[in-house]
C-alpha cells in the first residue's frame, strides 16, 4: 500500500468575480450580522426571564401533589 | 366432610350491548354504606357528560378484563387487604351508533361466516373509546381511552391534541384503535394526583422511545424508594416535585422542571413540550384550598389566533400567544377537561400564570390554581430546552423583522421538537430544489429529536433552523436552515447570510 498525495484545491468560484463586487457582498453581510447582533441585544431582556424559570428554588422541589 | 373449595374456578367472561342510558352514572352500582363522597363521583358524571357530546349511542360492557394497570396495584397494595379484591376489572367500550343484543350476535355470526373485515369496520367506524371498570367501590374509573373532539371548538378556534397516540384494544376477536391519551382516576390506595398525571404522561413518550409504560404501582414505589420527607408511601399521601422527578427517571426518561413566572414565560413552554408531543405535569396552587397542590396532566391546546406585538422595541410576533387554553386530564374530573391559561395578580408586583378549569354543565363552578411549575419527561438525550431553543429563535425573528421590512412586526417564530425522521419525510413537500433535497436527506447528519425553529410570515413559512437537540445550548448548535416555500426573491439572500451567520448554510 502507497501513501497518496492529494492537491487540496482552492474552492474558488467557476464564474470570475471582481474584487468590488466580493467586497460589496461583504459589506452586505456584515450588516446583515450587525443588525442580528443588534436583535439579539434587543431580545435579551425577554429571554432573560424564561431562562430564569429553569432554576429551581428548593421549596418548589418539596411542593406536595396530593389534592383528591 | 371436606373443606370448602376456593379459587379454583376461572372467573366468567360475558360480553353484552346496552343502550348508552340518559343517566350514565345508573350503569355503576352505588356501593353500600355511609360513602365519604357524594354519589355518584364526579368523574362518573364526566364521563357521560363527554360521552354524551362524543355521541355516544351504545355500551358493550366486557364483565372480564385484565388490566395491566390494576394487576400491579392490587400485587402491589390489594393483595394485602382484608377484603379479597379480585384482579380483574370490567371494560365498557363506547360506540357512537347504537346497536342492540341481537344485532352484537348477528356481528358475530357475520364474522364466523367470512365477514371478520366488514364487521371489524363496522365496529371501528364506530368506535369512541373504552373504559376500565376497577373494583374498587369508591376510585372505579381506571385506564380510560377516548376520542377527543374535533379540531374546530365552536367558537372557532382550533383544537390541536399534541400528545395523543394510538391505542389497539382487542375484543371478542376484534382488532379495533382509539386515539386518545389514557386517564385515570387516583385510586387514593397506590396512586395519588400526581401519580395519575405523570402515568398519563408516561403514557404517551415512554412508547416513543420503546420504554414499557410505567404503572402506576411502579410510579409510586419508584418516588418513594429515596425521597420520602414525609408521611408513608402507601396508602399514597401525593408526590411532590422531587419525587415526580425521580419516578421520571426510574422510567427511563428525564424530567424538565421549569417555573411558571408569568403568563407569557409558562405559555410559550407548555405551547413548546405540548405541540411536540411531550405531556407535562402541571404543579397547581389551587387558590380555594390552601396547603398542598395539585397535579393535572396537559394533553393539548385550544389556540386562537397569534396576537399581534404590542411592543415597540419588539419587531416579530410569538406563534405560542394563539394559547387560549390547555386540555388537561384532571382526575378529579376526567379526560380533556379544559383550562383557561391566563394571569392572575397576587400582588402589584406579582403577577403569575394561573389555570382556570371549568366544570363540564355548570359554567358558574370554575377553580383558579396558580401554575408553579411544569414537570415534563421528556427522552433522555433531549437535552435542549424550549427556553434555549426560544432565546435563539427570538434573536433570529427580531433580526428577521428588522432586515425585511414587509416582514416588520409580521415575521412569527414557532419552536417545537421533532424526530429528524418525520422532518425528513415533511421536507419532500416544502418545494427544495432536486440538489437542496439531497443535501437535507443524503447528506446533512441530524440528532434524532431536532429543536426546530420555524420562521414564518403572513402567509406561510419562510425557513426552519434545525438544531442538535442533544446539546445544552442552542448555537453553535444548527444543523442547518431550510428554506421554505414562502421565502422567495431578494430575501433568500438575506436568510442565507443569517444562515452563515448561525454556521450553517440555507439549503434550498
Amino acid at each position: 500500500m502507497t501513501n497518496e498525495t492529494r492537491v487540496v484545491r482552492s474552492n474558488e468560484p467557476a464564474e470570475s468575480r471582481s474584487d468590488k463586487s466580493k467586497s460589496a457582498r461583504s459589506e452586505e453581510e456584515q450588516r446583515i450580522w450587525q443588525v442580528l447582533e443588534e436583535a439579539r441585544q434587543n431580545v435579551k431582556r425577554l429571554t432573560k426571564r424564561e431562562l430564569e424559570a429553569e432554576l429551581l428554588p428548593s421549596d418548589l422541589l418539596s411542593f406536595r401533589l396530593k389534592q383528591r | 366432610m371436606t373443606i370448602e373449595p376456593r379459587g379454583y374456578d376461572y372467573p366468567h367472561q360475558g360480553i353484552r350491548v346496552v343502550e348508552f342510558p340518559a343517566s350514565f352514572s345508573a350503569l355503576f352500582p352505588e356501593p353500600t354504606g355511609l360513602t365519604e363522597d357524594v354519589w355518584p363521583p364526579t368523574q362518573i358524571d364526566y364521563l357521560g357528560f363527554y360521552l354524551n357530546r362524543l355521541g355516544c349511542k351504545a355500551v358493550m360492557i366486557e364483565s372480564h378484563y385484565v388490566d395491566r394497570d390494576f394487576v400491579d396495584d392490587v400485587a402491589l397494595f390489594y393483595s394485602r387487604s382484608l377484603r379479597g379484591y379480585p384482579n380483574h376489572c370490567q371494560r365498557l367500550h363506547f360506540f357512537s351508533e347504537g346497536f342492540a343484543e341481537d344485532q352484537w350476535r348477528a356481528l358475530i355470526r357475520s364474522a364466523n361466516h367470512g365477514g371478520h373485515g366488514g364487521a371489524t369496520e363496522y365496529l371501528q367506524e364506530r368506535y369512541l373509546g373504552f373504559c376500565v371498570v376497577r373494583p374498587l367501590p369508591g376510585s372505579l374509573i381506571g385506564r380510560t381511552v377516548l376520542k377527543t373532539f374535533g379540531p374546530t371548538a365552536a367558537d372557532g378556534s382550533r383544537r390541536e391534541y399534541g400528545s395523543i397516540r394510538d391505542y389497539v384494544i382487542h375484543v371478542a376477536g376484534f382488532r379495533l384503535r382509539v386515539e386518545g391519551l389514557a386517564f385515570q382516576q387516583q385510586d387514593q390506595g397506590v396512586s395519588a394526583c400526581a401519580t395519575a398525571a405523570l402515568w398519563s404522561a408516561i403514557n404517551k413518550v415512554a412508547p416513543m422511545e420503546g420504554l414499557p409504560v410505567a404503572t402506576p404501582a411502579s410510579i409510586t414505589q419508584a418516588a418513594s424508594r429515596y425521597f420520602l420527607a414525609g408521611g408513608r408511601a402507601l396508602p399514597s399521601e401525593g408526590l411532590t416535585v422531587d419525587q415526580i422527578c425521580e419516578a421520571t427517571r426510574s422510567a427511563g426518561l428525564a424530567p424538565v422542571v421549569v417555573r411558571g413566572l408569568a403568563l407569557e414565560q409558562a405559555r410559550a413552554q407548555v405551547y413548546g413540550y405540548l405541540t411536540s408531543g411531550f405531556a407535562p405535569v402541571l404543579a397547581l396552587q389551587p387558590l380555594n384550598r390552601g396547603g398542598d397542590g395539585h397535579a393535572v396532566c396537559g394533553v393539548g391546546l385550544k389556540l386562537g389566533d397569534v396576537l399581534p406585538q404590542h411592543d415597540p422595541q419588539i419587531h416579530f410576533r410569538d406563534g405560542a400567544t394563539a394559547v387560549r387554553a390547555i386540555y388537561i386530564h384532571d382526575d378529579r374530573l376526567g379526560p380533556y377537561a379544559i383550562a383557561d391559561l391566563t394571569s392572575y395578580t397576587l400582588s402589584a408586583r406579582d403577577i403569575v400564570p394561573a389555570l382556570t378549569i371549568r366544570w363540564p354543565g355548570e359554567p358558574g363552578e370554575v377553580e383558579t390554581s396558580i401554575l408553579r411549575a411544569l414537570v415534563v419527561p421528556v427522552p433522555t438525550k433531549l437535552r435542549l430546552t424550549v427556553a434555549r431553543m426560544r432565546g435563539l429563535a427570538m434573536a433570529i425573528g427580531e433580526g428577521v423583522g428588522r432586515l425585511l421590512p414587509d416582514l416588520d412586526r409580521q415575521v412569527e417564530i414557532n419552536c417545537r421538537y421533532r424526530l429528524s425522521t418525520d422532518y425528513l419525510a415533511l421536507a419532500y413537500g416544502f418545494g427544495l430544489s432536486d440538489d437542496g433535497a439531497q443535501t437535507l436527506v443524503g447528506e446533512t447528519v441530524l440528532s434524532r429529536y431536532l429543536g426546530e425553529i420555524q420562521i414564518s410570515g403572513p402567509n406561510g413559512p419562510l425557513f426552519d433552523v434545525l438544531l442538535d437537540a442533544t446539546e445544552t445550548q442552542a448555537n453553535p448548535s444548527v444543523l442547518a436552515c431550510v428554506r421554505r416555500a414562502h421565502l422567495q426573491g431578494p430575501s433568500e439572500a438575506v436568510v442565507n447570510s443569517i444562515a452563515r451567520r448561525l454556521g450553517t448554510t440555507l439549503i434550498a
